[in-house]
């Protein structure tokens, strides 16, 4: 009937609508449904209870038996526990985890196929062998705890009759001194309604805001275009009136184009809760799975991030929490034995510096033991044991990132997988980041992400290295020295300059490119800051900052160590972007590099 | 042209509702809660209300017996569209000030021939 009065292609967007209106409700649900086997809060068991409420009203109507039938089952859970004669455990968590996980499956095929496939038989079974518990009164399970005995729970009961505001069982119970107050604790609590602001907003195809944001870099080149010929013009003749104007226009244009750009880039940032509101349920099953106890706690969420970013932070972000946990968090026995608290801490937390983002994951676990990274170092050939003396401890704790280096002495089934540390180093210089580890043995570990707010445009400052120009991201730079005879010296062959008592490594780029000395004056150093480490890059011209709008080398290309991109100069030129990460890991471990080649 | 107030915090729902009526010629605005709801009302002239039970900020109950405190809005006709047939709440809609009351899933003819009994004739 309905189908009959309405379009097919109404009916198709009113689907799309419900695909994307039940998956948001659902995932929301599922993050909602780890707060509360800790935390039943009031207003979130309601808020659960309405999304699954809403899925199954939409589904049903929409003629998508399975899943409505598998919605219902499970608010029918909710319902129970909304009333407050199911209590929110990990039992009722696992069933409707798995009921919102198959939810979402339902909706992936409604997507992919039109009809529902899963079949929902053994998820409704569970649901509803949590239907019929027997029901328990708080003063009940205080007895079952060992807490109270019988004859004193009766006590209770009649001192509860006549209380005169009605106080609930278990408060008797701890007033009486019978049970302990944490013992009653378990049993729920009100707490502080967690408001969840609403934010206005329109939902846009990325797509559509992948084009606006070509634009604007199309017109951020337009716009150095117009700079340069007004210089150049400027040059040839003083006097001319009409060159003011051009002036005039060149500086308009200037001003537009840079607050476009900014308004494009910042309508493309997603607050990093996208991310992080997937870890609670992540830190449960990882728990779980290892027999870890762990307290999550969270910070910043509402730090802002390109979208494209939060994507391609999901998987290393993962990877870094499965190993804190697998690795890092001890057992309660260990724990116990160390004199720690049973429970570990994993702690996120995600800021603004600059023009960059903060990630730091830390775990209060058995941090990182710095001679075992070594002496693997050294099997495996990466460092030499010269190097590896002299090498400092928190640069020695980062060798954890280099390729196949894994210190886990068991290979578990997720931090084995033949994937390691290097992979999410990777992964966070592919995004022009930057990723750090520091640690305190048997106390702590740190891992810090930093990254920069988008990945299509930044500032650079363009050096001349032999006859080519290049750009250098400028937040890596942190000043410039000019050279005179003798700054430069030679240590274990290698060249370092002396600044303010500081050795700072020093890259020849000529010959990195190369592979031989190359004639010619260098006139620059220009230092350079990444992570923890500093080097400096030797430079015969310096042209000054300009705006970068990058652009990928393109599949022909592909990876060519060192660089990280190309971009388009006012004059019309391409010149290539540096990759500076991989030029200090090139500064740092130029014997490996060059023992492998 | 009649203009019609679809309060619900489904967008689905909304879409759906939307396109029925505005086939029909109505003209439509959307509400996703109670509290928008009353917004909405202040800021256009409106015919009649579709509105569901459950919402969060207020729901629909909430949001008739706010509506009906004001002598304005007396009149204006309101159906409540839910999914629920619970008889007690039924009732307890009626006692807030609806005047038809819809089960989903709705069939759109249904639902148009309930907009148009209480809008006496057309669009």
């Amino acid at each position: 009937m309905k189908d009959q009065f309405l379009e097919k292609d109404e009916m198709r967007e009113i689907i799309d609508e419900f695909i994307v209106e039940a998956g948001e409700l659902t995932e929301k649900a599922i993050q909602d449904v780890v707060v509360i086997e800790n935390n039943p809060d009031e207003e979130m068991i309601n808020s659960i209870f309405r999304a699954v409420h809403t899925v199954k009203g939409t589904s049903s109507f929409l003629g998508f038996d399975a899943l409505s039938t598998l919605a219902h089952r499970a608010e029918d859970i909710l319902g129970m526990v909304r009333k407050g004669n199911v209590a929110p455990d990990h039992a009722v968590g696992d069933a409707l985890l798995e009921a919102l996980d198959l939810i979402k499956t339902l909706l992936e095929e409604i997507k992919e196929s039109g009809a529902e496939q899963s079949d929902t038989a053994p998820t409704i079974e569970k649901l509803e062998a949590l239907k019929n518990p027997e029901k328990k009164e708080p003063g009940e399970m205080c007895e079952e705890a060992g807490a109270v005995k019988t004859d004193e729970l009766h006590d209770v009961s009649k001192e509860q009759e006549g209380a005169p505001k009605g106080k609930e069982p278990g408060e008797i119970v701890v007033e009486g001194k019978g049970a302990r107050e944490n013992q009653v604790n378990n049993l729920p609590i009100k707490q502080k309604t967690q408001t969840h602001k609403e934010e206005s907003t329109i939902r846009i195809e990325v797509k559509k805001l992948d084009e606006l944001m070509n634009l604007a870099g199309e017109l951020v080149l337009g716009k150095n275009r117009l700079i340069l010929l007004n210089n150049i013009v400027k040059k040839s003749d003083a006097t001319n009136n009409a060159l003011d104007n051009l002036a005039d226009i060149t500086n308009y244009i200037e001003v537009v184009t840079n607050e476009l750009q900014l308004s494009v880039m910042r309508a493309r940032l997603v607050p990093i809760s996208k991310l992080f509101n997937k870890v609670p349920r992540l830190a449960r099953d990882l728990s779980a799975e290892f027999g870890k106890e762990i307290g999550l706690t969270m910070e910043g969420e509402e730090t802002e991030l390109d979208r494209s970013l939060i994507e391609a932070l999901h998987d290393p972000l993962i990877h870094i929490i499965r190993n804190s946990v697998d690795h890092g968090v001890e057992t309660p026995e260990e724990r116990a034995r160390k004199g720690k608290q049973k429970e570990g801490t994993l702690s996120l937390k995600a800021y603004n510096e600059g023009n960059n983002v903060i990630i730091e994951v830390f775990d209060d676990g058995k941090g990182i033991n710095v001679e075992e990274v070594k002496k693997k170092a050294r099997e495996k050939g990466i460092l030499g044991d010269a190097e590896l003396a002299t090498l400092p401890a928190r640069e020695a704790m980062n060798l954890v990132f280099a390729a196949g280096l894994s210190t886990a002495k068991k290979v578990s089934n997720i931090s084995g997988r033949g994937v390691g540390m290097d992979v999410v180093k990777t992964n966070v210089e592919k995004m022009n980041g930057q990723v750090s580890i520091d640690s305190e043995e048997g106390k702590w570990t740190k891992l810090t992400m930093r990254l920069p707010l988008t990945l299509a445009i930044m500032r650079a400052l363009i050096v001349g290295v032999l006859d080519d120009l290049y750009a250098i991201p400028l937040n890596t730079v942190t000043e410039l020295v000019k050279l005179s005879e003798g700054l430069i010296k030679s240590v274990d062959k290698k060249e370092v300059l002396v600044l303010r008592d500081k050795v700072i490594p020093v890259v020849d780029l000529a010959r990195v490119f190369t592979g031989e000395p190359q004639p010619g004056e260098d006139k620059y150093v220009i230092i350079c800051n990444i992570g923890e480490k500093t080097i400096g890059i030797k430079a015969r011209a310096v042209e000054g900052q300009e705006e970068v709008v990058i652009k990928p080398l393109g599949e022909f290309l592909g990876n060519v160590k060192g660089i990280g991109g190309a971009t388009i100069r006012g004059d019309g030129k391409a010149i290539l972007i540096l990759d500076m990460s991989a030029l200090v890991s090139h500064s740092s471990f130029l014997n490996a590099y060059r023992k492998i080649a | 042209m009649k203009r019609v107030l679809i309060v619900d915090d489904s967008p689905t729902m909304r879409k759906f509702v939307g396109y029925v009526l505005r086939r029909k010629d109505y003209a439509t605005e959307e509400a996703e809660d109670g509290l928008d709801a009353m917004e909405k009302l202040s800021n256009y002239e409106i015919d009649l209300v579709i509105v569901d039970l459950n919402m969060p900020n207020m729901d629909g109950i909430s949001f008739v017996k706010n509506l009906r405190h004001s002598y304005y809005n007396l009149d204006l006709p309101v159906i409540m569209l839910t999914t629920t047939s619970d008889r007690e709440l039924q009732e307890e809609a009626y006692g807030a000030g609806i005047n038809m009351f819809l089960t989903k899933p709705v069939q759109p003819n249904v639902l148009l021939d309930s907009v148009e009994s209480l809008l006496g004739g057309g669009a």
